[in-house]
């Protein structure tokens, strides 16, 4: 199978085995998302999804994070099945509509941390550090409104991490933001995640992001009844060069792969349309 | 400098008000039914003066404050309540959809029958004046918390009591100021129609006579008072005002009888809905790994706070 880890010996961190997630309508027609799913993530590594939108890129998150149930398959961390949501899994969304506006950015930052009952000084401490990690120092009394969508961004990441999960899931993170924003996020996203450690599965659906981010990215087939199409390894050290020719031909590579699909994506959207 | 022309500029509106009121009563209407601004506020003095104006300014606040109030308490707890769970919104959904079109003007005729003409009779008034518009913004605040940030709580690993009194309460608390704010202007309509039918005293009571005797400028004075009041009591901070509690501005949800855009939703037969931000049926609903997505009608949920949102300085990196 092409989705196993590239690190070998140790257990993978995620198993994901035939994991299937139909959506029940009011209207009758259930919708399958993904079927068939499989998916190893080996500790530590940086696990890039691909895939048009609507192939349930977002589901696989979701169901990770536990906010959603599969309805058939085994979904494993750490040898245990997953049965909701929980702080070893923590998430990033694309909005900024889950930061709390009612606090400022380092009480956002601390919120797990006070869920948690660690004492304020000790959680002042970490919240700073977190915050001092994404380049928000000086920014820490602000409330998210006052601050610019990158900035806003920056928290949620600070806030996930201060509360040092085992796995970061983020969802587009990056995909509201402006080129030059994206960039720059994606520049220090890399760096933190070789600081810490942690492992990471990544959402996007822009190619470019995903070789510059990943150590292996994945790309699904379009959906419904999606599932992972190919696997690709991502070999290439240190700061990643888009001019590189070896960056190139992975891109060349991807954009193949994901080309294809939204072909038939738009095939099945309007399946009169033009060939 | 800048205030000093607001208040400069508002000044003006004032004066510009009494002004025309001057005209229109000394050169255009010259009728005794209509008092100049002069003779009111002089009328005004006097009454202040020898205590009736602020007895009855003071008895009315009184009955509105005390129903208020217990309307608010009561109001309160049952809309978190109804915003949080489903299955008590549809119970409770008959109630609030029923009683909430009765005005409560309407009610003083029963309020009367059952309790007299004394405090109860007010006092029932004002809490039906104010629980429903409290109800409803408290449950359509509920209803409308971003989805996202229910979730982002629970992978931070909140337990559901934390969830409630840290995302959900604060989340809430614009809306409930907005309902609490509505349900303080439909008071004063209430009681001063209360006062007006049956009552011993208070504002209404004060115009009530003031019609029967034919003293025109106590008539006047009483509606000055009235028109006053935004100014004289405001125990509840503007919507405009919230935002420094909440980093945003809340909205007027729902008015009793009015138009409520941003009902509690059913939830749709959407499919997926990846973007779908806002749910509709309650953050409670957000906690539970489902198989059903909210449907599309939390847009209307987004769409009133979305605006509201993201005002602050848009600073690039």
């Amino acid at each position: 199978m092409s989705s196993r880890p590239s690190s070998h010996g140790t257990p993978p961190l995620v198993v994901l085995r035939g994991v299937e997630k139909t959506f029940s309508s009011r209207q009758g027609a259930d919708y399958v998302a993904v079927r068939g799913f499989y998916l190893e993530l080996a500790r530590g590594e940086f696990f890039c999804l691909l895939g048009t939108s609507g192939c349930g890129k977002t589901t696989i998150l979701n169901m990770i994070a536990g906010f959603e149930k599969p309805t058939a398959g085994v979904m494993e961390l750490e040898g245990k099945p997953i049965a909701g949501p929980g702080r070893d899994r923590s998430v990033v969304f694309q909005g900024d509509d889950s930061l709390y506006d009612w606090l400022t950015a380092l009480e956002n930052v601390e919120f797990g941390l006070r869920m948690r009952g660690v004492p304020k000084t000790t959680r002042r401490e970490q919240a700073h550090h977190y915050l001092d990690l994404v380049g928000l120092t000086g920014q820490e009394a602000k409330h998210p409104s006052e601050l610019s969508g990158g900035m806003k961004q920056r928290i949620q990441i600070a806030r996930v991490l201060a509360n040092e999960p085992k796995m970061l899931l983020m969802d587009e993170p990056f995909a509201a933001l402006d080129a030059q924003t994206r960039a720059v996020m994606q520049e220090e996203l890399r760096k933190i995640w070789q600081a810490t450690g942690t492992s990471v599965l990544f959402i996007t659906h822009d190619i470019d992001e995903a070789i510059s981010l990943a150590t292996r990215l994945g790309v699904m087939y379009a959906g419904p009844a999606s599932r992972l199409k190919e696997v690709v390894d991502v070999e290439l050290e240190g700061a990643r060069n888009r001019t590189d020719d070896r960056f190139l031909g992975y891109y060349r590579r991807v954009y193949g792969m994901i080309r294809e699909e939204v072909e038939v994506a738009r095939r099945r959207e309007r399946p009169d349309g033009p060939r | 400098m800048r205030r000093l022309r607001e208040y400069g500029s508002y000044a003006i509106g004032f004066a510009s008000l009494f002004l025309l009121w001057h005209v229109a009563a000394v050169y255009l209407v010259q009728s005794a039914l209509f008092p100049p601004p002069g003779s009111v506020i002089a009328r005004a003095v006097a009454l202040f003066r020898d205590g009736t104006l602020v007895a009855n300014v003071a008895i009315s606040l009184q009955r509105i404050l005390t129903g208020f109030v217990c309307g608010s308490l009561l109001g309160i707890p049952i809309g978190l309540a109804m915003g949080s769970f489903a299955p008590i919104r549809r119970i409770l959904d008959p109630y609030t959809e029923f009683l909430r079109f009765i005005p409560a003007v309407a009610m003083i005729t029963v309020a009367v029958i059952w309790f007299g003409i004394g405090e109860t009779s007010k006092l029932f008034l004002i809490i039906y004046a104010t629980v429903f518009v409290v109800v409803l913004n408290t449950a359509a605040g509920v209803a409308s918390i971003a989805r996202n940030k229910i979730r982002a709580a629970q992978a931070l690993g909140a337990t559901r009591f934390q969830i409630f009194c840290h995302v959900a309460l604060p989340a809430t608390v614009p809306y409930i100021l907005t309902g609490m704010r509505l349900a303080m202007t439909n008071s004063f309509v209430t009681i001063v129609a209360a006062e007006l039918v049956a009552a011993n005293n208070g504002l209404g009571k004060m115009l009530w006579d003031a019609r029967l005797y034919m003293l025109v400028d106590d008539i006047f004075v009483a509606l000055l008072v009235l028109g006053c009041r935004e100014h004289m009591i405001c125990p509840l901070p503007r919507a405009s005002e919230m935002s420094a509690f909440a980093g945003r501005r809340a909205t007027a949800i729902v008015n009793q009888g009015g138009d409520d855009g941003a009902r509690r939703g059913r939830p749709g037969a959407g499919h997926e809905d990846p973007r779908g931000h806002h749910a509709s049926v309650g953050w409670s609903h957000h906690l539970v790994a489902g198989g059903r997505y909210p449907g599309p009608r939390s847009a209307q949920c987004a769409a009133l706070a979305r605006p509201l949102r993201s005002r602050g300085a848009r600073r690039a990196l």
